[in-house]
């Protein structure tokens, strides 16, 4: 009896060691991959000094320290280079929550994650206003609610890239929105935001004066996140079309339930048969300022969101919060597929890793994220 | 007693049975019988508002002080499962976050005057409580608005409707400006309170003509010709709520207020360089200011 359990015990420490093993050994590829694509970074970067970002404030240059006042951030206090440049993704969505709730997804989906106490750090907590997050290549920022707010997170993520040497970097907004014509639970990846007057432009006021600059997205981008969808597998549809970007959240996107309200239910049922006839699949308040920032910033841009109603059956949303939270990770989900994708494009090299390649992942330096995996994997 | 309970224009939220303020996650499960929301917040007579949720705390924890709410422990968020907006309560005073901008704001604004209403709340005052860019003012001034601009430096503020533009006048009420300044401001205070024009934006970098966003395209004469400009209009701040702020709340025809201190001097440089322990003084100032406010109003 007791030789049995002895024997019990020992076949279980054997398959634990074998698994922790497996784990170890998986890991430490994962990490050489990235270190070699860091490096391979690092040294383009030093051959073409050149960054690939443009229309940038010639002004940059000059400013020491620049002070991002928002993310709580400096170039004076942080090494931008050494903790951002090899940033390849970044992931930005409304709530402080959801972001972080989708950092640890990534963490876990690109294969960073050593344990379960992993714990991530929230970047801009001195700023106040945003949270951020960083996940090896992968930046996850909350953006607040609409334009105004998205735009200043935007100008300090954009100058973050620039001060860091970042290489072609892509930026994601991820969230929910309001659909047209379309079944509640749809992703929308959006090919282009329009405005209120449905067209596509985004107007700033600048020294008195209208300005508007275009608010296309990436194309490549866009269909590149939809083959990321598997029709058979997942339960729901994903689609590309355009979106409507509205800067209030009643009059603007034609409610009937704000705290006024001066058109019919005729009027509206009206505008939004426009909106559907103009290829418009959904409505929500931030994709104007992302389009065409990211745009004049010469940065590959996507916005994928889930509609969370259809607005042609009505204002007010009406689905539990549990439906509705399985609903927000469909977009983290084909986004997490996207960066997997282009991360480990060359996945079948997995077996063929060499032993020094992993003694190269010990002598990794890397973001902060990364350290405590390199130290456990030795 | 006269009624002077919030009026909607709105006809058809007297058809609608029940109303769902998504943003707060407050269900209205019945509107014409609400009996349950009264009991809760019928006795509110002040909203006061400011971007972050952990600065409403802060005067949420001020109030209950100077207002001797007899509450211990930390505040409540009333609104945490909703994941937007963070709303304390301090016996007859409300503080909710409002995040940064208008289009964030003009969200829980709509559903906080819905909230007013169906409470059936008394003579409610809206106030804004922030910080801001100086315009030829010390940092740490505190500016109680009076006519709020947009960046086109029009007193007004703009919407799209139905695919169409919507004008709409921005001032702050007058009795509440008098009343702040009567009020909120005292001799010993350590620094000046005033009453000026307000431009409200909705870009931070190029609508307020900042040199150092992440993309400018004019140049330093040109911005300051630009801020000149905003100065010769009597605008002696810089924010981004303003003037939704005042169209949405004058058109409701309720009383409304925004009190900011300024951290910076525009005239004097676009990057905010004050000390984060002077930041957080600077931030108590407003409180000061609105907590005599409020405590005179109380007492009415």
């Amino acid at each position: 009896m007791s030789k049995s359990n002895c024997s019990d015990c020992t076949c279980r420490l054997a398959n634990e060691v074998g698994q922790l093993k497996a784990i170890v050994n998986a890991q430490s590829r994962t990490l050489a991959k990235l270190v070699r694509q860091m490096k391979e970074g690092c040294k383009k970067d030093e051959e073409a000094k050149e960054s690939t970002l443009c229309g940038l404030n010639p002004c940059l240059k000059c400013l020491q320290p620049d002070i991002l006042y928002h993310l709580g951030l400096n170039t004076e206090t942080t090494d931008f280079p050494k903790v951002f440049g090899d940033v390849r993704f970044v992931c930005m969505g409304g709530t402080p929550g959801r972001m972080e709730n989708f950092a640890y997804y990534v963490m876990q989906e690109i294969g960073l994650k050593i344990n379960a106490a992993t714990k991530l750090r929230n970047i801009s907590e001195a700023g106040q206003r945003f949270s951020l997050f960083k996940v090896g290549p992968v930046l996850c920022a909350s953006h607040g609610m609409g334009c105004p707010s998205i735009s200043i997170l935007l100008h300090e993520l954009i100058k973050m890239m620039y001060h860091a040497k970042c290489k072609d970097p892509v930026f994601i907004r991820i969230g929910t929105s309001g659909g047209i014509g379309v079944e509640p639970g749809t992703v929308i990846i959006s090919s282009e935001a329009i405005d209120g007057r449905l067209n596509p432009v985004h107007e700033i006021l600048v020294h008195g004066v209208s300005v508007q600059h275009a608010s296309q997205l990436d194309e490549s981008l866009a269909d590149e996140i939809k083959m990321c969808h598997d029709p058979c597998k997942d339960k729901y549809e994903a689609v590309i079309g355009r979106t409507l970007c509205a800067h209030d959240f009643y009059e603007g996107q034609s409610r009937l339930d704000g705290a006024f309200c001066e058109y019919t239910p005729e009027m509206k049922k009206s505008y939004l048969e426009t909106l559907q006839s103009q290829q418009v699949k959904n409505i929500e308040m931030e994709s104007l300022a992302f389009a065409a920032l990211t745009s004049r910033a010469n940065i590959r841009g996507a916005v994928v969101c889930v509609a969370i109603l259809n607005r042609l059956n009505g204002d007010q949303i009406k689905t539990p919060h549990d439906v509705l939270s399985k609903w927000e990770k469909r977009p983290q989900e084909l986004v997490a597929r996207y960066i997997r994708k282009v991360l480990y494009h060359n996945d079948d090299d997995d077996e063929s890793e060499q032993p020094e390649d992993e003694a190269e992942a010990g002598a990794a330096g890397g973001g902060d994220t990364q350290k405590a995996p390199v130290e456990e994997a030795e | 007693m006269s009624d002077k309970t919030v009026e909607l224009m709105n006809p058809h939220l007297e058809t609608a049975r029940s109303d769902y303020l998504y943003h707060l996650d407050i269900n209205v499960a019945n509107t014409r019988d609400t009996s349950e929301l009264q009991n809760r917040f019928g006795d509110v007579r002040v909203i006061c508002m400011g971007g972050t949720g952990s600065r409403m705390r802060q005067l949420a924890l001020y109030l209950r002080d100077i207002l001797v709410v007899s509450e211990s422990g930390d505040p409540v968020d009333l609104c945490e499962r909703g994941n937007r907006y963070a709303m304390y309560k301090v016996g007859p005073v409300l503080c909710v976050s409002h995040g940064v901008g208008s289009s964030s704001f003009s969200v829980v604004l709509h559903e906080l005057i819905k909230l007013l209403k169906y409470a059936r709340c008394q003579d409610p005052v809206l106030l804004r409580i922030g910080t801001c860019g100086g315009l030829g003012v010390p940092p740490g001034t505190v500016v109680a608005s009076k006519n709020a601009f947009n960046g086109l430096l029009r007193n007004e503020h703009e919407i799209a409707i139905l695919g169409q533009r919507v004008v709409r006048p921005a001032q702050f009420s007058e009795d509440v400006i008098r009343d702040l300044l009567a009020f909120g401001v005292d001799a010993n205070d350590g620094f000046q309170t005033i009453s000026a024009n307000t431009m409200g934006t909705d870009c931070f970098y190029e609508g307020q003509g900042r040199t150092d966003g992440a993309i400018c395209e004019y140049s330093e004469k040109d911005k300051m010709e630009f801020l000149q400009k905003c100065h010769d209009l009597g605008i002696r701040n810089i924010e981004m709520e303003a003037s939704m702020f005042a169209s949405v709340t004058q058109k409701v025809g309720v009383k409304a207020g925004d009190v900011c201190v300024t951290l910076i001097d525009r005239l004097k440089g676009d990057q905010i360089t004050i000390t984060i322990d002077q930041k957080h003084e600077f931030e108590q100032r407003p409180f000061f200011v609105v907590g005599r406010y409020i405590k005179r109003l109380l007492q009415q």
